[in-house]
């Protein structure tokens, strides 16, 4: 089904099979099945199967536990080496768990390893694996169990372990004194974590089937390396009772004035990355910052996910029961947000499962409490404990499966009545839906009763009154289901209401999906008391409160961090990208560069990029820009204003570390005038679920997707190309594609004359105007984005950002899309998938006086561990969806992003190939996108339109190229003009001039 | 010369002193916002400017290209600025006055909240403004206005509005007039409450018999001053308005020049390509025609006592 695109291409990692999955974390993701590993074809979730198991008499409860060491493993020495435990004493140096006697197994990307075991009777247990991960970027580990060569259910095939992570206790500060997100460490420490779901939202560990006789278990390693030591089968131990707690714990002091206080943003250990620290300008939530930003909190936005944790030690003196209180802000309106409490890593009693945190508008000490509100005692021995919060979002399981699987059903619906009406619905035309689809009217009312259900049980749970996001997007999605069922004959005029437009049953559940299992909380500090100590009060009072304000009102005027301008001694920099992207250049810029090199560099935020032209013209420019557009460095470099890059002896060393086809646009005569810095992509986005109710394969060529577009168009649905954006000006980006494909050109070779009568040329255009003027492909849609959620555009050519917020902006088709490579032109066995992915530069300017500091910078900036550092720490400062897609090749084919996402990326980058700028291009540009609005829109002839298009360009070719001194008022060529092509890209790349 | 006579000329001198200082403000502002940039622009039309290397003197060269080579200066942006300056200058003008005299006949407290909805789209800014008229005039079936005739059979397909030449223009002009009830309307309104109404009750006690003659008689007359600044204020935003184009269909130039005109031919060539000394010649042509249409308006309502 899938193009055959897979092999790895770089001497990274040999990836040997490909296991989508996502960052956030969908159990749809995994349907390719994995190498060695049968094929798939699972409908059962874990619940459903559990259920079957119980029903048909396996035992749950039971004491058994079976304990296996690597040695006992079954193990194909290519997958998966098993060490001995000499070779890796280094590790568990610092453990405390040294009682290893045999062997440990060293799992990479595509290791597995298998048991057997054998049982006289249908047990279930539960797996857990002592582990230690090797690999330290932020994705948790990933997995997979089969038992008996199958996954047991949908959850086996992808299931998570997190890394256990420490972060220094003191904040580094740049120079206003904004503290910096400490960059975390991967502890070398070994955990004992029984197997979850992927999502984290069940009560319990995963549970196994063994059934009598030998039974075989497969572990798949999908994402990280990692040890695997020791494998425990165990049986499910019950948490005892609040009461049977108290009864067992020998002693009964309770304590009443002694208070242990630890900051919330000083934690021993945290098991993600993504739970961040921020600064919260209340003046009670301490340390307080006026003007600086001050890591004070962890930042309830990240700490939201089932499944995150976070660990507190405290040093008990006296032995005895405390009470424990986290003063926290819950501010998500009408919601109660849940953390399961673990001390010293056990669950004390069953209530500490779910501890809940109300909502409440501003700071509060919330002392835990169980979910009637009885205020709860914690035992501490004496010495070193930890108090571990989790968040938990099991109590809301079932109404989010039910949301998703109402989704299904929603969906389905639609396109099950999309395929009787087609897309666009003749209202007078009178339907009897029941004929066609008899279960309309069973579908609806289960839709309306799930729904209820769903209402009720987040009303039982969060205690939330009507006016919650929630419960509003419930009631809303409920009367449009309620009005659809009286009368099904309607359906197929009012489709929207159900699937398409923002306020649909399908966009509502989308919506609230998400919500459903976040739990927010932000928290600034925890206290083991005794019942009567004292603690300070959550808010300031009002007046602090005002001073404050005053403060910080006249403080702004004369804070540093707000001011442009840099010292002599200073390398400056302007930056066009948003602020959270600077700060954090700025950080790194001030902890790593200018220690290690001596050169002081001073980012400003550029918010506009024509500011450098004014600023030029005024002499007032920086020494470098970045973040610049990619054919912004040419214009500069032809009016004489940019450093040569190729003046540094070094430069080709650091060309290497790009494609060449990326630098096509920053040369200018013998001169390069700009590094690459982020790369764009285009790629097919395609609708899983739709293309496989309609069963069309994903197309590889133009040509096929020509062959697709009958069958998507009888059912009123059709195909995105970059043309049909709602832009009327086709900038190179969207034309240039399709006229490289087809092996055309635009230029002749003297760049004296524009191509557009090439052969290929006029090919490439005609099959360009044809794909609207004969195929009717969409000729302006507002956001594919929206279409393609709502399915009405199942495929298209979209780009990098359109990927990005795909993922994370789109969880009601999560795991229902996916990409593949740009289609392309079929020509002598080799697809042609030409693009444009210019996307920002960096560039020096001519009149700097420090070129070889500047120099140095970009170099540094470039270099792949700043760029996998900054990708990182972006990520881990901002959140997942600032993806950093950066233009150094191997830094890129490092990031930990979806393997086989970025395989494909990789494997279109091979062909990038920007469009050549020369001193009239933007008038080729234009006539192009000229060219083809003539013959779509106007029907003009296409020979006629290139012909009217080239005097134009011609005309205004010959004038530029008189004013730049290559020609003379009479025509004469006074110096060639060279245009670099991908053949002869070398040259300029190259050491040799 | 008597000591009193003395003093009153010495009194007027420090009048005269004290009256520059309070215009000083004003005259430096006036000099250094208006005067030098137009003095600057007027030279820099006679260089050759990148805006990056320093500007070389060529002549009249910038000029004799605008009227000889510049094709689609001659062929579509001149005649585009004169369609849209005939539809929006006179129409939005003639527009503006009705309505101030329609708001000028209704109660006082409905008036003012009329007045403030009918000023409000020339507030808002003109990004804000495109992103709504984006959406009505949106190319696909989501589009309001496709949608809606749609919905009545009107068309088959979705149009266009924006991207297809044909219709650039026209929406523009729609668009421009929504928002031309600017402070020239806001003149014209104080005039025509500022009439006195004694001069009507003695125009029907001579015999006046409609509320056309009133408007012809009295109305135009009174307010004169008004007029001529509600007409000046309307051609000069005529002229400057022309960045519409770009903000509806999204690209500078405007898909085959269809909504070009000559400010965005400026913008055009002064920061796409980078030839400021052609943009400043284009620019005092459009000061020129700025200045020989405000001359026909005060021909028309200037006060030639």
């Amino acid at each position: 089904m899938l193009p055959n695109h897979i092999f790895p291409v770089f001497g990274v990692l040999s990836i040997l099979f490909v296991a989508p999955g996502s960052w956030h974390t969908t159990i749809e993701s995994m349907d390719q099945p994995l190498e060695n590993a049968p094929p798939t074809n699972l409908v059962n979730d874990y619940d459903q199967t559990l259920h079957t198991w119980l029903d048909e008499g396996a035992i749950l409860d039971h004491t058994l536990t079976y304990t296996k060491t690597p040695n006992q493993f079954i193990s194909d020495p290519s997958w998966v080496s098993i060490e001995s435990l000499e070779s890796y004493t280094n590790y568990l140096i610092t453990e405390e768990r040294p009682f290893y006697d045999a062997s440990l197994a060293l799992l990479g990307r595509s290791s597995q390893v298998a048991f057997d075991i054998e049982v006289n009777q249908s047990i279930l247990v539960e797996l857990r694996l002592d582990y230690l991960s090797l690999s330290d970027d932020i994705r948790p580990l990933e997995l997979s169990v089969q038992v008996n060569g199958a996954f047991p259910y949908l959850e086996a095939q992808q299931m998570l372990l997190h890394k256990r992570w420490t972060t220094p206790t003191t904040f580094q500060e740049d120079r206003f004194g904004n503290q910096i997100m400490p960059r975390a460490q991967l502890a070398s420490k070994w955990s004992t974590s029984a197997l979850q779901d992927s999502t984290f939202i069940q009560e319990y560990p995963l549970l196994f089937l063994l059934t009598p006789g030998v039974n075989r278990i497969s572990l798949f390693s999908i994402q990280g390396e990692w040890v695997l030591g020791q494998i425990y089968l165990f049986y499910r131990q019950q948490t005892p009772t609040y009461e049977s707690y108290l009864d067992s714990i020998g002693s009964t002091t309770r304590h009443e004035l002694q208070r242990m206080s630890v900051e919330a943003e000083l934690p021993s250990e945290r098991n993600s990355l993504l739970m961040r620290f921020g600064t919260n300008r209340e003046p009670s939530v301490l340390p307080f910052g006026l003007i600086e930003s001050k890591l004070n909190v962890v930042d309830g936005a990240t700490f939201q996910t089932s499944g995150q944790a976070i660990t507190y030690t405290f040093n008990v003196a006296s032995a005895g029961f405390y009470r424990i209180t986290v003063k926290a802000l819950q501010n998500r309106v009408n919601t109660i947000s849940y953390r399961r409490v673990f001390i010293n890593g056990k669950v004390p009693f069953q209530e500490a499962n779910a501890i809940p945190f109300e909502y409440n508008p501003s700071w509060r000490n919330v002392l835990l409490k169980n979910r009637v509100g009885e205020s709860l005692w914690f035992y501490f021995p004496s010495g070193a404990n930890t108090v571990t919060l989790e968040a938990t979002s099991h109590l809301t399981k079932d109404a989010y499966r039910n949301v998703q699987s109402l989704m299904n059903l929603v969906n389905r619906l639609n396109l099950d009545i999309k395929k009787l009406t087609g897309n666009t619905v003749d209202p007078n035309r009178e339907w009897n839906i029941r004929a066609f689809l008899p279960t309309i009217d069973a579908d609806l009312n289960q839709a309306i009763e799930q729904l209820n259900f769903i209402e009720n049980s987040w009303k039982d749970i969060t205690k939330a009154s009507s006016n919650s996001e929630v419960l509003s997007s419930i009631t809303l999605a409920k009367r449009v289901l309620q009005d659809l069922a009286l009368n099904p004959n309607l359906i197929p005029r009012k489709i929207n209401s159900l699937s398409g437009s923002s306020g649909s049953v399908l966009y509502r559940l989308g919506l609230i999906l998400p919500l459903i299992i976040q739990t927010p909380l932000t928290m600034d500090r925890i206290d083991v008391h005794g019942n009567q100590a004292i603690l300070p009060s959550a808010t300031a009072d009002f007046f602090t409160s005002v001073w404050v304000g005053i403060q910080r009102f006249f403080a702004s005027f004369f804070a540093e961090q707000f001011q442009m301008s840099g010292d002599a001694d200073e390398v400056t920099v302007w930056v066009t990208r948003s602020r959270q992207y600077v700060n954090l250049l700025q950080q790194m810029v001030d902890a790593e560069f200018t220690p290690q090199t001596g050169i002081k560099v001073r980012l400003s935020i550029n918010p506009n990029e024509d500011k450098l032209i004014l600023a030029s013209s005024s002499g007032k420019q920086p020494d470098i820009a970045m973040g610049v557009a990619g054919w912004r460095p040419y214009d500069f470099a032809i009016r004489n204003n940019l450093t040569n890059l190729r003046t540094f002896d070094d430069f080709p060393t650091i060309a290497d570390r790009f494609y060449p086809g990326s630098f096509l646009q920053l040369i200018y005569e013998d001169g390069v005038y700009g590094l690459p810095e982020t790369q764009n992509f285009y790629f097919l986005f395609y609708r899983k679920d739709i293309l496989n109710t309609l069963n069309l394969d994903v197309p590889d060529t133009w040509m096929d997707v020509i062959g697709l577009l009958p069958e998507l168009q009888r059912f009123g649905l059709n195909f995105y190309s970059m043309l049909s954006s709602s832009n009327a000006f086709k900038a190179f980006v969207h034309t240039m594609p399709f006229i490289q494909q087809f092996g055309g050109k635009i230029y002749e070779d003297n760049a004296l004359r524009a191509a557009f009568d090439n052969p290929q040329t006029i090919e490439a255009l005609t099959f360009m105007t044809d794909l609207y003027s004969t195929y009717s492909l969409p000729l302006e849609v507002g956001s594919f984005y929206n279409e393609f959620r709502y399915g009405r555009l199942p495929l298209g050519v979209g780009d990098f950002g359109m990927y990005i917020t795909l993922l994370h902006a789109a969880p009601e088709i999560a795991g229902l899309w996916d990409i593949a490579p740009l289609p392309g032109v079929l020509k002598d066995g080799v697809v042609n998938r030409s693009f444009d992915g210019s996307s920002t530069s960096a560039m020096m300017f001519k009149n700097t006086d420090k070129p070889d500091e500047a120099w140095s910078f970009l170099k540094w900036w470039t270099s792949k561990q700043t760029q996998l550092d900054y990708a990182e720490n972006l990520i881990s400062a901002y959140g997942p969806e600032y993806m950093w897609n950066t233009s150094n090749v191997e830094a890129f084919a490092n990031l930990s992003w979806n393997p086989s996402h970025q395989q494909i990326m990789l494997d279109q980058w091979q062909w990038v190939n920007d469009t050549v700028k020369t001193p009239a291009s933007f008038m080729l540009e234009r006539e192009l996108s000229n060219i083809w609005n003539k013959v779509v829109y106007q029907g003009a002839n296409l020979r006629t339109a290139i012909e009217d298009s080239l005097i134009i360009t011609n005309k205004e070719i010959t004038r530029k190229m008189i004013e730049f001194g290559y020609l003379d008022r009479q025509g004469t060529v006074l110096k060639p003009y060279r245009l670099p092509t991908l053949e002869t890209i070398d040259e300029w790349l190259g050491s040799s001039l | 010369m008597s000591t009193k006579s003395m003093r009153i000329t010495n009194l007027r001198k420090q009048e005269g002193t004290n009256g520059l200082w309070f215009v000083a403000p004003y005259f430096l502002a006036f000099l250094a916002f208006i005067t030098i940039p137009v003095i600057m622009g007027m030279l820099l039309s006679f260089t050759y400017f990148n805006l990056l290397d320093a500007p070389s003197f060529i002549g009249f060269s910038n000029y004799i290209a605008i009227f000889t080579s510049d094709s689609s200066f001659m062929q579509q942006i001149i005649p585009n600025t004169i369609t849209f300056a005939i539809f929006v200058g006179p129409i939005g003008y003639m527009l503006g006055f009705f309505l101030a005299w329609l708001l000028a006949q209704i109660p006082h407290k409905l008036r003012t909240f009329l007045t403030l909805v009918i000023y409000s789209p020339s507030m808002t800014a003109g990004i804000a403004m495109a992103v709504m008229w984006r959406i009505i005039f949106s190319g696909d079936e989501a589009g309001y206005l496709n949608s809606l005739l749609l919905s009545l059979n009107l068309i088959d397909q979705p149009i266009q509005w924006l991207t297809n030449p044909d219709y650039l223009m026209t929406i523009m002009i729609i668009v421009t007039l929504w928002n031309s009830m600017g402070i020239g309307f806001l003149a014209m309104l104080a005039g025509v409450l500022n009439i006195n109404p004694e001069l009507f009750e003695a125009a029907y006690v001579d015999g006046m018999s409609s509320k056309l003659q009133e408007i012809f008689y009295i109305t135009i007359p009174s307010m004169k001053p008004q007029m001529l600044f509600g007409a000046v204020m309307s051609l000069v935003a005529t002229f400057n308005a022309g960045s519409i184009g770009v903000l509806l269909s999204g690209q500078n130039p405007t898909p085959q020049n269809a909504g070009q005109l000559i400010v965005t031919h400026i913008d055009d060539f002064g920061f796409i390509r980078f030839d400021m000394g052609y943009a400043a010649a284009l620019s005092v042509v459009l000061l020129l025609l700025v200045y020989l249409f405000s001359q026909v308006a005060y021909k028309l309502f200037g006060d030639h006592d």
